[in-house]
């Protein structure tokens, strides 16, 4: 195997692994703060996308503009989520296994509902630049992932500047450490909670977009975005920004060098097989911050 | 050759230091009292003794055996058993069959646990509620209950948190007399407490905790004129 | 007299349920019951794990799938009757279970959930993947013989009989396994984790008993259901659907009860075929019912409909211990 075509697929799984990144940490948020794993997660992604696509299919807006529409878009739905489901679940304090398994249900609700209206055939956003691509030496840099890991670089950020320099930002922190030490510095960690809940669907959704200009857009992308979601967040750490990102990068190259060396399948197991170690050796992930 | 002896012992967690360089022993038949105030190292030590997670440094010897880094359950099975400051019964099941949970340490089928476990219930005075569940039991009821579960596994050292804490004044005399019952039958006891009455009533020796250290160890009249216990926890010249 | 009841009681139960498909030889309302049955056995070895155990797994497909798949590849290269072959299934499925088990239960439950998710799909990758041994994706048709040596049988009356016996055995496994000192030990591990280390219990140990058990009977029923589709491929037996269908009928019949899985059974044969009437053509209309439902169920009974029935079903076992 030429050292050239390994290169290719770090390069092509970095930039994947951005996205990767990006959606782990919409999904670390929440889980950090209100230590509730979303199973539903990868369907936000993927009703933004198809969000992402009608928007871009009826109006002709550009996925990258449709950006500034979507994000806000899905923080207010995932709000509305939280309200219509999650907060009664800790209002009934609901034992993890029903937690688990109401989520596991809006996942399945979600992805179907996605399926019997638009289950019949695949949508591809065409944008102009879909397949163009950049050479460097003799590296080819399609555009559409390069686009994609600046965005993820950029949104992530903008994430860990909000967290830290941003009084709620900071607030989200101390609840996801300590909810009653929290509650007794004045904070109102039930706005906390459904401030981390809106800005992880809406860090999900902000995922979308990008996706949609290299991916195939159909409703049953979900689960396994969400699965290699909490493998990437179980390895950074619950809850560290930094750690979802990074573990979203390797996650991304292993993805891709193994696909490459052997098959797409095989890919899988490989992230399996890490995700077994890390269980075994560091369960509490390489920056586990808030860990519990 | 003392049935409980600790060795230097020192827990921190992130930075702080919960338990510092801790040193004591505990014979047989012994009634030791701890006591400090809120913070002081003394759940921190319990949960070190009884294996919840392992000192930093220093050997917890039992028995002359070093279970420093035995697990919780490993701990139990060797003779030393605890209780829980906030009482944890398992809710959704019986008293009886709380118990039972403890007594199958001991005893191999359902039936002799069963027994064991109605034996324990009967020492406690918890018979009259066996087959009541656990969630419907006041708070003096699930301390008792506390104790029975420990009794069950048939421990020679008996870990008590804070065993009367949250109880009334009666419920305080019901409850020292049951751990003098328990004392009488043989099993050395090892008690953190508060309520100065208890211990004072109880502990022919006292270890006192400040900011993790041991700063006194002794009888309860030397305990109560220490100097430095005084100006650390008591306050003012305890007369009982 | 008691005892004599006792018998009586069992003796007339065992009766009806022999004459059943006599009484009803329609093979649509057998084929039914047998899908009842069916949910019956594998929601009943989920609660072993899931219920009991308080350890949620969404993958119990996983070990169907090496159940269904051991047996039948046994089956067409060494001709082993599946009857045999099921056990060895069963026995394969244990150190998948160990896999997942061992890491995970020293950990908080959500890490469990997640790896049975995880584990699940690489199942079924796998068995995608060895393409040369499983035929991936195209499956694998079974010869239909009806030659009950092979577990085949020509009508759904056979079968009947084994789902019947096989959902009884797993009802009764958990039966024994409430009254014994696993299921005492795992209710309190499940109930207070803390207090039932300090009680001697090792929580890893038994846990793991219960995941045991559960892959086991899970890959039998695979086995079984092998030869009653007569078609096995990676995607019938090894999907994340049956994984939640198994996951459903064990909670919607009340989770950690004995008797519940077989309630649940129903419930989700029933909104199944109410699905399929109604909802007729729409892909995925069923199983956006079942999200519903599950949501639903959570919100408003997190312990599953038969919580509220749960004190009778109790103590008809405690009858029969008497």
């Amino acid at each position: 195997m030429e050292i050239g075509f390994i290169l290719q697929a770090v390069v092509n799984g970095l930039f994947l692994g951005g996205i990767y990144g990006l959606v782990a940490v919409g999904l670390t948020l929440p889980f950090g703060v209100m230590d509730i794993p979303n199973f539903a997660h990868g369907e936000f992604v993927m009703l933004a996308m198809f969000a992402t696509f009608f928007l871009w299919k009826l109006f002709g807006i550009d996925p990258i503009v449709s950006i500034a529409i979507v994000i806000p878009l899905f923080f207010i739905i995932g709000i509305g989520f939280y309200n219509l489901i999650l907060r009664r679940l800790i209002v009934i304090r609901a034992s993890t296994p029903a937690r688990l398994l109401a989520l596991a249900g809006l996942s399945m609700f979600l992805m179907n509902f996605a399926m019997c209206n638009w289950g019949t055939k695949h949508y591809i956003l065409k944008t102009p630049y879909r397949m163009s691509m950049i050479s460097l030496g003799s590296l080819v840099i399609r555009v559409p992932l390069l686009i994609s890991f600046i965005g993820s670089v950029v949104l992530t950020l903008l994430v860990m500047l909000f967290l830290n320099k941003t009084f709620t930002g900071k607030a989200l922190i101390a609840t996801a450490q300590d909810p009653d030490s929290a509650i007794l510095m004045g904070i109102d960690t039930g706005r906390m909670y459904t401030i981390s809940f809106g800005l992880g669907i809406g860090l999900a959704a902000g995922a979308a977009p990008f996706l949609t200009t290299f991916m195939v857009i159909f409703p049953t992308v979900g689960p396994t975005l969400t699965l290699t979601s909490f493998v990437i967040v179980v390895m950074g750490g619950l809850g560290s920004v930094e750690g979802a990102y990074i573990g979203g990068l390797i996650i991304g190259m292993v993805e891709s060098v193994v696909t490459l060396l052997f098959t797409a399948e095989l890919s899988w197991v490989a992230i399996f097989i890490i995700f077994v170690l890390i269980l075994l050796f560091k369960p509490k992930g390489f920056y586990g911050k808030w860990v519990k | 050759m003392p049935l409980l002896k600790a060795e230097n012992v020192t827990k921190r967690f992130a930075g702080l230091v919960a338990v510092d360089n801790v040193s004591f022993r505990i014979e047989k038949g012994d009634i030791m009292g701890l006591i400090g105030a809120n913070g002081a190292g003394k759940t921190t030590l319990f949960n070190v003794i009884a294996g919840v997670y392992p000192p930093d440094s220093g050997r917890i010897i039992y028995k002359g055996e070093n279970i420093t880094h035995h697990k919780a359950y490993e701990v139990c099975k060797k003779g030393i058993a605890r209780t829980f400051q906030i009482p944890k019964p398992f809710l959704n099941i019986t008293v009886l069959e709380n118990v039972m949970v403890g007594a199958l340490s001991r005893e191999e089928s359902l039936k002799e646990a069963r027994r064991a476990a109605l034996e324990v219930l009967e020492f406690v005075g918890l018979v009259p509620k066996k087959d009541v569940l656990a969630d419907s039991l006041t708070l003096a009821d699930r301390k008792r209950l506390e104790i029975a579960k420990a009794l069950a596994t048939k421990p020679d050292l008996l870990l008590l948190d804070e065993v009367v804490a949250g109880l009334n004044a009666v419920e305080v005399e019901e409850m020292i007399d049951l751990v003098r019952k328990v004392h009488r039958k043989g099993v050395t006891i090892f008690m953190v407490e508060h309520v100065m009455r208890s211990i004072m009533a109880l502990c022919e020796r006292i270890m006192v905790l400040h900011h993790g250290e041991k700063i006194a160890e002794g009888t309860p009249e030397e305990i109560s004129e220490d100097s430095k216990v005084i100006d650390a926890y008591l306050g003012e010249k305890y007369t009982f | 007299m008691g005892k004599y009841k006792k018998t009586v009681q069992t003796v007339i139960f065992i009766i009806v349920m022999v004459l059943i498909p006599i009484i009803f030889p329609s093979q649509t309302i057998l084929h039914y019951i047998n899908l009842v049955f069916f949910f019956t056995a594998l929601a009943a070895a989920w609660n072993y794990i899931s219920g009991f155990g308080g350890q949620l797994s969404l993958g119990h497909s996983a070990f169907f799938a090496v159940g269904a798949y051991t047996s039948t590849l046994l089956y067409l290269w060494y001709g082993l009757t599946p009857w045999i072959g099921m056990l060895i299934g069963g026995l394969f499925a244990l150190p998948v279970a160990f896999i997942i088990g061992y890491p995970t239960f020293r950990l908080r439950g959500t890490y469990f959930v997640l790896s049975t998710l995880a584990l699940a799909e690489v199942v079924r990758r796998l068995l995608m993947y060895f393409k040369d041994i499983t035929r991936g994706s195209v499956g694998i048709p079974l010869q239909f013989t009806g030659d009950p040596r092979v577990l085949q049988f020509p009508g759904e009356r056979g079968y009947y009989y084994v789902f019947f016996s096989i959902a009884l055995v797993t009802l009764l496994v958990g039966w024994k396994l409430r009254w014994s000192k696993l299921g005492y030990y795992l209710i309190a591990i499940r109930e207070e984790q803390n207090a039932a280390e300090a009680l001697g219990v090792n929580p890893h140990r038994y846990k793991l008993a219960a995941l045991l058990m559960s892959a086991f009977f899970t890959a039998l029923v695979g086995s079984v259901y092998a030869q009653w589709a007569c078609y096995i491929d990676p995607s019938a037996v090894g999907s994340i659907e049956l994984s939640i269908q198994i996951a459903m009928a064990g909670i919607l019949g009340g989770m950690g009860t004995v008797w519940g899985p077989f309630a649940g059974a129903i419930i989700l044969v029933l909104a199944q075929f109410m699905g399929l009437t109604f909802l007729k053509g729409l892909i995925g209309g069923v199983y956006m019912l079942y999200g519903a439902l599950l949501i639903a169920a959570i919100l408003l009974r997190p312990q599953g409909v038969i919580g509220f029935f749960e004190r009778a079903y109790e103590v008809f076992p405690k009858l029969l211990k008497r």
